[in-house]
């Protein structure tokens, strides 16, 4: 009797606990969590749960005459409402509920491959030169604990052969990129952070487009940089930046293009929100790297060019890199 | 207090404990090892045209964290390096058109999953179904 009675119990629990996990999965469904109206309706003027009969009506976008929810409505904020507008998962020192597992802002590492403590971001690499030109690239990853993480188009084992087209643009497998794409993981110890700038928020993109623009970035390039990055960077009051230049990323990350290039602009732009700054009274060499703010101005190296090739293959790269959230 | 009472006492407890763990099982974990997903983008009749020309995003996220979003043109390439584990490989562009992929990838696995766009009519207020999950 007790043992039949211990066995009910048991299944009936099971179903509970199975059903319980599949209605919350239905219920999160029927609810469209997501960023909400406020997100995008500020990017868009797009209202989803302004009109409440047209978003909880099963048949408003079944009839013909049901306007379309716009083509973002699965994609951005509303999909992605946790961290759209963050480089990655962030982790954002301060008070939590929860118990987290880390002690400094950054990029949460567990969710990638690897274990490097710096997230190079979305290195964007662009080939200017004469038309048709046939050029390979091939990205070298030279530290140990340093790894790729994604690419556009593939680079493989290879790289990527590409040929110049109008516009500046690359031609890969016959689909024409605009540039070469590239996310990496690495270690940090190869990258400076005596040189550099601080500032506050609202002035952070424009400054970085100006330190674009001194190290002979073009307007398109820029302009791309501005078009992402105004939107990914982790929230804060204030930034400090140590841009990493061809000095510390040819040690990390090294480019190999052939024909030989006339002139490589490398430039990255770590990151490091005001969170992620040492208060404490120690030493500033006893602190971590990128933990103070810098204590020299940085400006670019001069973009020397062969003279004998004044038409040769010209190679920008910009991205911005961040550290990895450091785990307790 | 009769046996019977003291034991679905001790029993109810242990379902809670294991219910309220089962909860947390559904988080990320860390996770070890590497896998690759590469793929190409392509499109139906439809969708291969946009009026702002820009390419189509591919987005990879565990659930609805989004690990990678990049731009990729139609019939262009992307690799991503992930742990092992559950996600969504999703691909829009300005038309509205979609596609989604839920794929699992083991360690040291190379998963070729190729993104075919089409036009999407979603409900609103219906979230996209998939919910990843890394082991």
């Amino acid at each position: 009797m007790k043992t039949k009675l211990l066995i009910s119990l048991i299944l009936i629990s099971s179903s509970f606990l199975t059903s319980s996990i599949f209605l919350n999965s239905r219920a999160d469904a029927a609810m469209g969590r997501g960023c909400g109206s406020s997100c995008f309706a500020s990017l868009y003027n797009y209202c989803p749960t302004c009109n409440m009969m047209q978003s909880r009506s099963p048949f408003y976008s079944a009839t013909p005459w049901g306007a379309a929810p716009p083509y973002y409505w699965n994609t951005g904020p509303m999909m992605y409402p946790g961290n759209f507008y963050q480089p990655g998962p962030w982790y954002a020192a301060g008070p939590s509920p929860y118990a987290m597992p880390y002690t400094s802002p950054g990029i949460m590492g567990n969710y990638y491959p690897g274990s490097g403590g710096f997230f190079a971001a979305k290195p964007n690499l662009y080939v200017m030169g004469p038309l048709a030109t046939k050029v390979q690239v091939k990205i070298n990853l030279l530290e140990k604990d340093t790894n790729w993480l994604a690419t556009v188009p593939a680079h493989g084992l290879e790289g990527w052969q590409v040929t110049l087209a109008e516009k500046n643009k690359l031609i890969s497998d016959g689909v024409t990129h605009g540039y070469l794409y590239s996310d990496y993981r690495a270690q940090d110890k190869e990258l400076q952070d005596q040189k550099g700038f601080c500032t506050e928020k609202e002035n952070l993109i424009a400054k970085l487009a100006i330190e674009m623009k001194r190290a002979d970035f073009t307007s398109r390039e820029i302009g791309d940089f501005m078009e992402f990055w105004s939107v990914k960077l982790p929230a804060s009051d204030s930034y400090c930046v140590f841009p990493q230049d061809e000095a510390q990323l040819d040690k990390i990350a090294a480019l190999e293009i052939s024909p030989r290039p006339v002139a490589v602009r490398r430039l990255l732009f770590l990151v490091q929100v005001k969170e992620g700054l040492s208060t404490d009274d120690k030493p500033s060499a006893a602190k971590p790297k990128f933990s103070k703010p810098p204590t020299m101005a940085w400006n670019p190296q001069p973009l020397r060019t062969i003279a004998s090739e004044p038409k040769g293959i010209v190679v920008h790269e910009w991205g911005v890199g961040f550290l990895a959230a450091t785990p307790k | 207090m009769p046996k019977i009472t003291t034991n679905v006492i001790i029993l109810s407890m242990c379902l809670s404990v294991i219910w309220a763990t089962s909860a947390l099982a559904v988080t990320q974990k860390p996770l070890t090892g590497a896998a690759v997903i590469t793929g190409k983008i392509v499109a139906e009749k439809d969708c291969l045209k946009t009026s702002d020309r820009r390419p189509p995003d591919v987005w990879l996220s565990i659930g609805q964290i989004l690990l990678y979003q990049v731009e990729v043109p139609v019939e262009g390439t992307f690799e991503f390096h992930v742990k092992p584990g559950k996600y969504d490989l999703t691909a829009t562009n300005s038309k509205g058109c979609l596609a989604v992929n839920q794929l699992v990838v083991a360690p040291e696995q190379v998963l070729k999953s190729d993104l075919r766009l089409a036009v999407s009519r979603s409900p609103a207020g219906k979230a996209p179904v998939s919910r990843g999950k890394t082991k």
